[in-house]
């Protein structure tokens, strides 16, 4: 294969198919007739990337333009009416036409300039929308046209028509290699930040490429003229009709470095290739065509490079760490040459922000408005057709959950920790709201991990305790291990045997983030951890405290002995699953140890045989005592489950089964205060039993800023990143600019550094 | 260090430079200084929340006396996001862009933020 294979390939893969070049003509086609058929029109004309034949695959608008017979509109133009009330009229007319044939269409003004049509159908399944922007124009007396600046109500001249010709023209005259070449440039452009419009690119090209050349030398050409005329100065409009093509200062500027140094590659590919040296001139043009040339093989790289060493080639040298190497190889684009190394290409970019967003089950509308950027460039982003600024990136790592470096960081991208979480539970995968939440979840606890290593914390999940235990075969297996859990974990924290209301402090203290969201209320809690973002537990806010408590117990025990699975979700559906009946049994036997039960229940009086014997042997004899207690007296009534419920933070429901499992209560005694479960609230109301406080939850803020707070005092993170993570935590900027005013209120001088001129 | 093509040096102003020179009712010494051009991050742009200020740099920006750019280049996207993990976005943005074009930062931050332009641009006049 050839460079000029190479690039015919190239060519093939940036090509927009014929079935969706047809459809796109026609629907442009179709807004242009209906315009000619509504106003008195001059004329109509085609214009834009479609017209100059210099389009690429994705192909998602069209432009058109109608120039209205300035006889009928005689009050128009820079002299007389601006032309936002005419573009209003024109737009209203032709959505009238068209919403019979299109009904889910779109009609609005896009940019500063068009009328923007999106038929809201794709040409293609899969494709993004398709646009067609209408200009409505007039006649201009100097030579050209007059076009709306819808932002100022003004007209702005432009020479559309004319930029059609000189494209078309140079084509015939090119041999149809201007056409081929500019969508090559475009691509280039496209692929590396798109610091220029499409269509200076175009009038870049007209001063570049005056005859006809190959593919590569045309590239080259180019790209040399760019750097050379952005390097100078802004593009001229090749009709001369209007001023320079916009660009900021800074963006020329950047814009002619990037294509010094991609000229800089090409001519070096072009010598190479000369030279025979194929494959390493693909290579430099695979870096300047990214995803439309693949770089060459590693072994025809090195094959190449060794035979060019042995015939003492002198573009090729010996390296330092005795590789052999090109004279060449470091060169890059100057942007990229300081850290490139470490970024993903583009296409693997674009391939795992698509992948990160379906993991989601956000669509590219939702994400759109998330971010503030059309649904087009978030499809141009997904297929690899625009380049994602960093704004953008930082918005949608938010909103994915994920931080931006995952996007970004070479090795394995790692599957979206709420695809684990839901894989077990995937009827509530599609809950948009309770994904979003646990999205901002996982970024706080990141954020959080983030701190505890700068901090030079040991990781929360380095030090934290796992049982390795066997995954039950039985409930009854299921039970036990749930109670020798509860056992162990209290012995270990030494919580002997009282009541442990603070169970969720008892686990934020051991570095899981503890916090509560409102779920389903089929949902009681869950868990999850990864050396990302290390353990955290997630209970229903929507519940009451009692149960609350109890779900976090549950937890606790999912990842003190659910270590193998990433997470999980406790929902109603699942709570026969084994996993969830030991869990089940730990919170029960940790809130309420048996150990503890017992003497509450004493303390009562209750909980004792009817009739207890004693025996006393005196060596010869036997001497027998008997106690009696009144009969129906250890019986256990209402208020005693009431009050032993509040002793230990748990919901009367939940003492009462622990009473059944505890053999404390027979199962008749148990059927009587089931059914009187009612009476419970008014029983603890007669007897005066505090309520809990329900408006007491777990938050995350405490838990990540308090390392924020140290973190900032250390100077490991700034200012603005401790604000920055309180507003991810919910807490004003205001608020921790007032806190940090109280905690820091004589700032540093500040030394002042002037650049050397 | 870059420069205009009227020789003014280009300048990428972090947040609180920006803030403190509207807030001080001056922001037209940085508009129209002689010997920088001003450049602001679209991160930094979105920090200024407040609607008086926020109208002014808008201001500055669509009458052409300050720029604003974005990044979308890899390299500065990468060192964006490795910035961020300590400081803010606005501040990320404005040391990536200084690195990684070799401009000139404008900034006032302390501690951490002072630290990375040390490390990431190094320390003018010295």
């Amino acid at each position: 294969m050839t460079i000029t294979d190479l690039f015919e390939e190239a060519r093939a893969r940036i090509a927009v198919p014929d079935n969706v070049l047809k459809e796109a003509r026609e629907r442009r086609d179709l807004i242009k007739k209906v315009a000619e058929e509504e106003f008195l029109t001059s004329r109509t004309f085609s214009s834009g990337s479609l017209a100059h034949g210099t389009q690429n695959d994705p192909l998602n608008d069209a432009d058109a333009g109608v120039v209205l017979d300035r006889r009928v509109y005689d009050d128009l133009g820079p002299d007389g009416k601006g032309p936002c009330a005419i573009v209003e009229e024109v737009r209203a007319i032709i959505r009238e036409r068209l919403k019979e044939e299109f009904p889910n269409a779109r009609f609005y003004t896009g940019g500063r300039r068009a009328i923007r049509i999106n038929f809201m159908e794709p040409i293609e399944s899969g494709a993004g929308n398709f646009t067609v922007d209408l200009i409505v124009a007039i006649r201009r007396e100097e030579g050209g046209l007059w076009i709306p600046d819808l932002d100022n109500d003004e007209w702005d001249p432009s020479h559309p028509e004319r930029h059609t010709e000189l494209i078309v023209d140079r084509n015939k005259a090119t041999g149809s290699r201007f056409a081929r070449i500019l969508r090559l440039a475009k691509h280039v452009n496209a692929r590396h930040g798109k610091t220029i419009f499409s269509f200076n690119v175009a009038a870049l090209g007209l001063g570049a490429i005056t005859e006809k050349v190959s593919l590569p030398e045309g590239l080259t050409l180019l790209l040399q003229h760019a750097a050379d005329s952005l390097n100078k100065g802004f593009t001229e409009d090749p009709a001369g009709v209007s001023g320079p093509i916009k660009l900021s200062v800074s963006r020329r500027k950047d814009a002619a470095k990037r294509f010094k140094a991609l000229a800089e590659l090409a001519e070096e590919a072009l010598e190479l290739d000369a030279e025979g040296q194929m494959a390493q001139a693909q290579r430099n043009w695979s870096k300047i065509l990214t995803d439309a040339i693949d770089p060459p093989s590693d072994e025809d790289l090195k094959a190449e490079l060794a035979a060019g060493l042995r015939k003492g080639n002198e573009r090729v040298r010996q390296g330092a760490g005795g590789m052999v190497v090109s004279s060449q190889l470091g060169r890059s684009i100057p942007a990229a040459r300081a850290y490139g190394d470490r970024t993903v290409p583009q296409k693997e970019l674009a391939r795992r922000l698509k992948s990160a967003r379906e993991n989601t089950g956000l669509t590219q509308q939702e994400v759109a408005e998330e971010v503030g950027i059309t649904r087009t460039a978030v499809v141009q982003i997904e297929a690899g057709q625009r380049a994602v600024n960093s704004l953008e990136l930082a918005e949608i790592a938010r909103l994915y959950g994920r931080g931006i470096a995952s996007f970004l960081s070479e090795g394995a991208f790692e599957e979206d920790p709420l695809i684990a979480l839901f894989r077990a539970a995937p009827d509530y995968a599609e809950d948009r709201r309770l994904k979003k939440e646990l999205l901002r979840c996982v970024d706080l606890c990141r954020e959080a991990a983030n701190l505890e290593r700068l901090l030079g914390l040991s990781p929360s999940h380095a030090f934290f305790v796992s049982y390795a235990i066997g995954a039950p075969s039985t409930r009854w297996e299921a039970i036990s291990q749930g109670r020798y859990l509860s056992e162990q974990e209290r012995n270990r924290l030494d919580l002997g045997t009282s009541p442990v209301w603070e169970t969720a402090e008892i686990i934020a203290r051991q570095g899981v983030r503890v916090t509560e969201y409102q779920m389903p209320d089929t949902i009681s809690g869950l868990f999850f951890h990864s050396q990302d973002v290390g353990f955290a537990v997630v209970v229903n806010r929507g519940h009451s405290r009692r149960r609350r408590l109890f779900s976090y117990a549950h937890e606790y025990c999912h990842l003190l002995a659910d270590r193998d699975r990433f997470g999980g979700i406790s929902h109603a559906g699942n709570k026969d699953e084994l996993a969830e009946v030991r869990a089940n049994a730990f919170a029960a036997h940790f809130l309420m140890p048996e150990a503890g039960v017992r003497p509450f229940l004493k303390a009562l009086g209750k909980g004792e045989a009817t009739r207890q014997n004693l025996e006393i042997y005196d060596e010869r004899n036997q001497v027998s005592a008997q106690k009696r207690m009144p009969a129906g007296s250890q019986e256990l009534r209402v208020y005693d489950v009431v009050g032993m419920s509040h002793h230990f933070g748990v919901s009367y429901e939940a003492a009462l089964y622990h009473l059944l499992n505890l053999r404390l209560l027979r199962k008749d005694n148990f059927e009587v205060l089931w059914a009187q479960k009612e009476a419970a609230e008014p029983v603890r109301h007669a007897l005066r039993i505090p309520g809990w406080d329900e408006g007491i939850h777990w938050y995350l803020a405490e838990q990540v800023l308090s390392l924020a707070f140290e973190a900032y005092r250390r100077d490991e993170i700034s200012r603005n990143k401790l604000i920055e993570l309180a507003e991810k935590a919910d807490v004003d900027r205001e608020e921790i600019e007032a806190v940090l005013h109280d905690i820091y209120p004589h700032p540093e001088p500040i030394e002042a550094i002037l650049p050397d001129e | 260090m870059e420069r205009t093509s009227d020789g003014r040096l280009l300048v990428v102003a972090d947040t609180n430079v920006l803030i403190s020179f509207l807030l001080a009712g001056r922001f037209d010494l940085l508009r129209q200084h002689k010997n920088y051009r001003l450049v602001v991050t679209e991160h930094a742009r979105r920090e200024v929340t407040y609607p008086a200020q926020a109208t002014e740099l808008e201001s500055a920006i669509s009458v052409g006396d300050v720029d604003e750019i974005d990044l979308t280049d890899p390299a500065e996207i990468s060192l964006f996001a490795e910035l961020n993990t300590v400081l803010g976005r606005g501040e990320s943005a404005a040391i990536a862009v200084a690195a990684n074009r070799n401009w000139v930062i404008a900034t006032d931050e302390l501690g951490r933020a002072r630290r990375e332009v040390y490390e990431r641009i190094g320390r003018a006049g010295s």
